[in-house]
């Protein structure tokens, strides 16, 4: 009798707790807002009159990072890595991200090609032309303009930059966007709210 | 046969461990790949819809020209929040920019804490007021050293200004 009791297990009841993990895991799964994958870490600038966005579906989201001297992004280490030479430390950098894939950093490999619109010029923004006319451009809706007699892409790109990035990346990417076979006319930057702006204006609501 | 009975009436006891820690590796992946939503703005521009960057053809539509440089370049310092924390992000100080519409100035800082919530280019939202918005073709045309928060602020008045067409010069620096 003795040892049977001995045997016997003392079993905690795990129900509530598997309820109450399941419970959590259902919140974090709707909190997550999986849309915003593509969105990288960056501080925008602040505009009075930045529309609210309602992002489109499949539109593509650019993200210009930007590092001033002292940082260097792990892209560009990786390539000075290879060729075996120190990255200078007093320089800035920047590169393109599109859905965490890096489409365009500092010396990236030209592979021969050369800028279509600047003639003779190394093409650095090859692999970010070929990803706009390859895998952006053939899913957007078109339309054709009566003016130019062509037919041209009716979908926006979102660029998205840190508010301390030279305007001339953004210039670049604007340019690829001009390029034959791909011909985007439709951007938009991205810009956050001012709080003391939207304060301001709900403010200003209440008081009428 | 007593044995046999008895094992008829035992419960059937699943393992429960897998499933809590397969449950609870879920909720640890949720918990750290978890961003909250900010809200974000967008302000919506044009290209010009023929090829190239040399659109050098005289056109006979009266055209705004608006030219960004940076007037007095600053230095970068770290930047600080409300609380005096540093915030791992760098701001000009004493930066100023210069906007040119033909032979008409104004200058701006950009990021200037101490602004108030009001218009940052009063002037140049009064002088943008004449035109007609729906016609006139607004060109950006920013120098060396803009940065990208400076074209934002710009752009922000021209698009309050209510401008539907608004486009971008290209480069004049070497890659």
């Amino acid at each position: 009798m003795s040892r049977r009791k001995a045997e016997t297990e003392i079993e905690v009841d795990m129900t509530p707790m598997i309820d109450m993990t399941f419970l959590l895991i259902i919140f974090f799964i709707i909190v997550n807002d999986m849309s915003q994958k593509d969105l990288e870490e960056l501080k925008l600038p602040i505009a009075m009159e930045a529309g609210r966005d309602e992002p489109p579906e499949n539109r593509p989201v650019l993200n210009v990072r930007w590092f001033p001297a002292g940082g260097v992004p792990k892209s560009v280490k990786a390539h000075y890595a290879e060729l075996g030479i120190g990255v200078p430390e007093d320089q800035e950098w920047s590169d393109i991200v599109w859905k965490r894939n890096i489409l365009y950093y500092p010396f990236m490999d030209t592979q021969g090609r050369t800028d279509p619109i600047r003639k003779g010029r190394p093409d650095y923004y090859w692999k970010l032309a070929e990803t706009m006319k390859f895998v952006w451009v053939p899913e957007m809706e078109t339309k054709m303009d009566d003016k130019l007699k062509k037919i041209l892409p009716d979908d926006p790109i979102l660029i998205r930059a840190d508010r301390n990035t030279p305007f001339k990346y953004i210039q670049k990417i604007m340019e690829v966007c001009t390029r034959e076979g791909i011909l985007i006319w439709k951007v938009q930057l991205a810009a956050s709210e001012d709080p003391k702006v939207v304060d301001a204006r709900e403010k200003a609501k209440k008081g009428k | 046969m007593t044995r046999r009975r008895k094992k008829k009436f035992e419960e059937i006891r699943p393992d429960m461990t897998p499933m809590i820690d397969v449950t609870f590796l879920l909720l640890i992946f949720f918990i750290v790949t978890l961003k909250f939503k900010v809200l974000e703005g967008r302000l919506d521009a044009a290209l010009p819809k023929d090829r190239g960057t040399s659109t050098s053809q005289a056109e006979e539509i009266e055209k705004l020209d608006i030219m960004l440089f940076v007037a007095d370049p600053g230095e970068l310092i770290d930047e600080f929040n409300d609380k005096g924390k540093p915030t791992g992000l760098q701001l000009y100080d004493g930066r100023r920019i210069r906007i040119e519409i033909g032979a008409r100035k104004w200058y701006y800082e950009p990021f200037d804490p101490t602004r108030d919530t009001e218009d940052p280019l009063p002037d140049l939202a009064r002088f943008l007021k004449d035109y007609d918005k729906e016609e006139t073709p607004v060109s950006l045309d920013a120098r060396k050293g803009i940065v990208y928060g400076d074209v934002v602020v710009v752009l922000d008045v021209i698009v309050r200004a209510k401008f539907e067409q608004v486009s971008f010069a290209g480069t004049f620096e070497q890659d």
